[in-house]
């Protein structure tokens, strides 16, 4: 997923672009107003708008942006009062994050305004997962409507959760999914204590998938499915995670 | 002041017209009286003449003109001899020993004309005797004395009373008026300052007084005031405008902190996991005590509106919202209140007091305790009381509770931020209300909270 960063603090830019990257994100900077409608071109999928730029107020940025390209935008700024919130949210923000802010969060809010633009635009499914007959490192077919996922035209018998764990991850190939959203997603539940849980379901997922390296663990962070299809037409490589 | 400067001009004008009135009120009668005495003493004096003329003769004709005029004038008359004996009377004449009579005829035998006599008020029922001696070759033989009623004099007078009366009422009402609209004009600049001076302690510090007329010593007061209240609202706004942006400016480099900390937290060895959580729980502490110090910062930009509204309804409402973190504390929260207690202020500035109170209060009771929340009509205010069974304060301590960042060196473990209870305080100046904090009869705190408590006939500044 690539995300336009406009941030005109640069240590806030540098940390975030290094924690997003290391997210599995790809990130494209924006100092100024210029800038960012300058880096329009690289397609976007989600643009994180800071307010207080040098050369434009935010809010008017966000308006040009809307005029010329349909991305979703989530405003993080460090004004909180109401007033700047609901003027952003108007102008045509799809969400609204106050600095300093918990990157789960923030990250969270990225995960579910890229789906729901994609949703809308018909692209891909809901929140079920991708549409029908994905292909997962070369070799893993998950087909979201009839549940059922392959492994080199073999069936694999795997558990509800197993299946739903791998849906999950399968949305956003190469982009990694902390551990509590999956936990969110899978068990709806936002408790800690399923973390252990979630171990071991990858681990049995893994065996039963018998294919090495297809889930990644992020340590300190989560998984991410391998982005081992190369990148998509028209978008760089991602690095390393680590 | 308006109706102690409205006595003192109409006192000092009732002392004028009273000082003006009390003396021409005496003239008007000593005139009347006067007028009536010269007309008697000159038909006393003409009768007196024709009975000299007519002695030692008859005095026939003289009884003829006596009895005509008693009977034209009502005057009663007699014509006295030097003996006493009584050689003309007519009807009503009361007889030589009654009343004035025998001074005067003393008078009159001693050959002297009538002499003024006292004033005769219209009250006193007086008649006027008048005397002249009758004199026969210069000796007095006689006098005549005539003896009249004072009723029309006294009526005419009171008549004239009535007239200056009605004249004195109004002057006095003149300066009635005189005195409202003078008392309005040297008092209208300073209900405007003080209609102002209202404004700026609620919490509007762009309020001014505006030129309004009035003496020139209280016009110079007015813009003294206007140019005090410039300086306050300048060192108000100062001081709001460096703690929002104190924290304005602490939010990017805290974001780049906890943004740095994540991406440490990525190439943590494995088990310092809770090492990290324990950070990450410091950078969140210090966001809420960043968003508490704006949230202060907004509450003393003031704006509140005024407004009447149910003060038990808001408290059960907040009451019930903190329902589940009480359970979850096993606090009992106890609602003491019966009915609508209505009160006026800034009803959401008052909710988001109470909740600063009331979090406080859950925060610092045992398991096990109770919360007390009062809603209650205190003479013309309207409180808030809660009361809880925690630790409480020294005494020492109830001075500095409240303040901002202060936190009892007992508790400073104890999660917060050391803001509630300031923005709490702040917010209900704002309104008009004030916040007050107490020890408990038996431990804890009380806090309470107070607005003005809404009148049927109150007026809201």
């Amino acid at each position: 997923m690539r995300l336009l960063v406009v941030e005109d603090d640069i240590r806030v830019a540098a940390a975030l672009s290094s924690v997003l990257r290391r997210h599995g994100f790809h990130v494209e900077l924006a100092h100024t107003a210029g800038d960012a409608l300058d880096r329009l071109d690289t397609d976007p999928d989600v643009i994180l708008l800071d307010l207080g730029l040098p050369d434009h107020d935010g809010f008017e940025l966000c308006g040009r942006i809307r005029a010329v390209r349909d991305v979703p935008v989530i405003m993080v700024t460090a004004r909180s009062d109401v007033r700047s919130r609901i003027h952003g949210l108007h102008l045509g923000a799809d969400d609204y994050v106050v600095k300093p802010y918990d990157l789960g969060e923030l990250i969270a809010r990225i995960h579910v305004v890229s789906r729901r633009r994609s949703a809308a635009q018909g692209r891909g499914a809901d929140r079920a997962g991708p549409p029908a007959g994905v292909l997962i490192a070369g070799r893993v077919h998950l087909d979201p409507q009839r549940r059922a996922v392959t492994v080199d035209g073999v069936p694999a018998n795997l558990t509800r959760k197993e299946f739903d764990l791998l849906t999950v991850l399968a949305r956003e190939p190469g982009v990694v999914f902390r551990r509590e959203q999956i936990i969110s997603e899978v068990w709806n539940t936002s408790w800690q204590g399923n973390q252990r849980t979630l171990e071991v379901h990858v681990a049995s997922l893994r065996a039963k998938l018998k294919v090495p390296g297809v889930i990644e663990t992020v340590r300190g962070v989560g998984y991410r499915i391998a982005a081992c299809d190369g990148p998509p037409a028209g978008r760089p490589a991602l690095g390393p995670v680590r | 002041m308006r109706a102690r400067l409205i006595w003192v001009l109409l006192t000092l004008m009732a002392c004028i017209l009273l000082a003006l009135g009390i003396p021409l009120g005496t003239s008007i009668v000593r005139e009347q009286q006067n007028a009536l005495f010269q007309d008697r003493v000159d038909d006393t004096a003409h009768f007196a003449a024709l009975a000299g003329d007519a002695l030692p003769g008859t005095l026939s004709t003289l009884r003829t003109e006596i009895t005509r005029y008693q009977r034209v004038y009502g005057i009663s008359a007699a014509v006295v001899g030097r003996d006493g004996g009584l050689w003309i009377t007519t009807d009503g004449y009361p007889g030589n020993d009654s009343g004035d009579v025998p001074t005067a005829l003393r008078q009159a035998f001693a050959g002297r004309h009538s002499a003024d006599s006292p004033t005769i008020w219209p009250w006193s029922g007086r008649t006027l005797t008048v005397s002249a001696p009758v004199v026969q070759s210069g000796d007095v033989v006689g006098a005549v004395v005539t003896v009249s009623s004072t009723r029309r004099m006294r009526s005419a007078v009171l008549h004239d009373w009535v007239l200056l009366c009605s004249a004195e009422v109004v002057a006095l009402l003149l300066c009635l008026v005189l005195a409202f609209t003078l008392a309005r004009w040297m008092l209208r600049p300073v209900e405007a300052l003080d209609a102002v001076t209202h404004t700026i302690a609620t919490g509007r510090l762009d309020a001014r007084v505006a030129a309004a007329g009035g003496p020139p010593e209280i016009r110079r007061l007015a813009a003294s005031f206007n140019e005090m209240a410039g300086q306050v609202e300048t060192a108000m706004e100062r001081q709001r405008a460096f703690v929002a942006d104190a924290s304005h400016q602490l939010r990017n480099p805290l974001a780049a902190v906890m943004l740095r900390l994540e991406g440490l937290a990525m190439s943590l060895p494995p088990g310092s996991e809770e090492e990290m959580q324990s950070v990450r729980q410091e950078a969140h502490h210090l966001t809420r005590v960043l968003d508490d110090l704006l949230d202060l910062a907004l509450a003393e930009q003031g704006g509140a509106t005024v407004e009447r509204f149910d003060l038990a309804a808001l408290v059960e409402e907040r009451v019930t919202a903190w329902s589940a973190v009480a359970e979850l504390r096993d606090i009992q929260v106890q609602r003491i209140w019966d009915g609508p207690v209505r009160g006026i202020g800034d009803a959401t500035g008052l909710g988001s007091a109470f909740d600063a109170v009331i979090d406080n209060a859950l925060k610092f009771s045992p398991a096990g305790s109770v919360v007390r929340v009062e809603v209650s009509e205190v003479g013309d205010n309207v409180e808030v009381r809660v009361t809880d069974q925690g630790p409480g304060v020294l005494p020492e301590e109830l001075a500095r509770i409240g303040d901002r960042f202060w936190r009892s060196p007992r508790h400073q473990n104890v999660d917060g931020s050391g803001l509630g209870l300031a923005v709490a305080r702040t917010l209900l100046t704002a309104s008009g209300g004030r916040l007050e904090m107490t020890a408990g009869a038996r431990g804890g705190l009380v806090v309470t909270m107070t607005i003005a408590a809404e009148r049927p006939s109150a007026v809201t500044a």
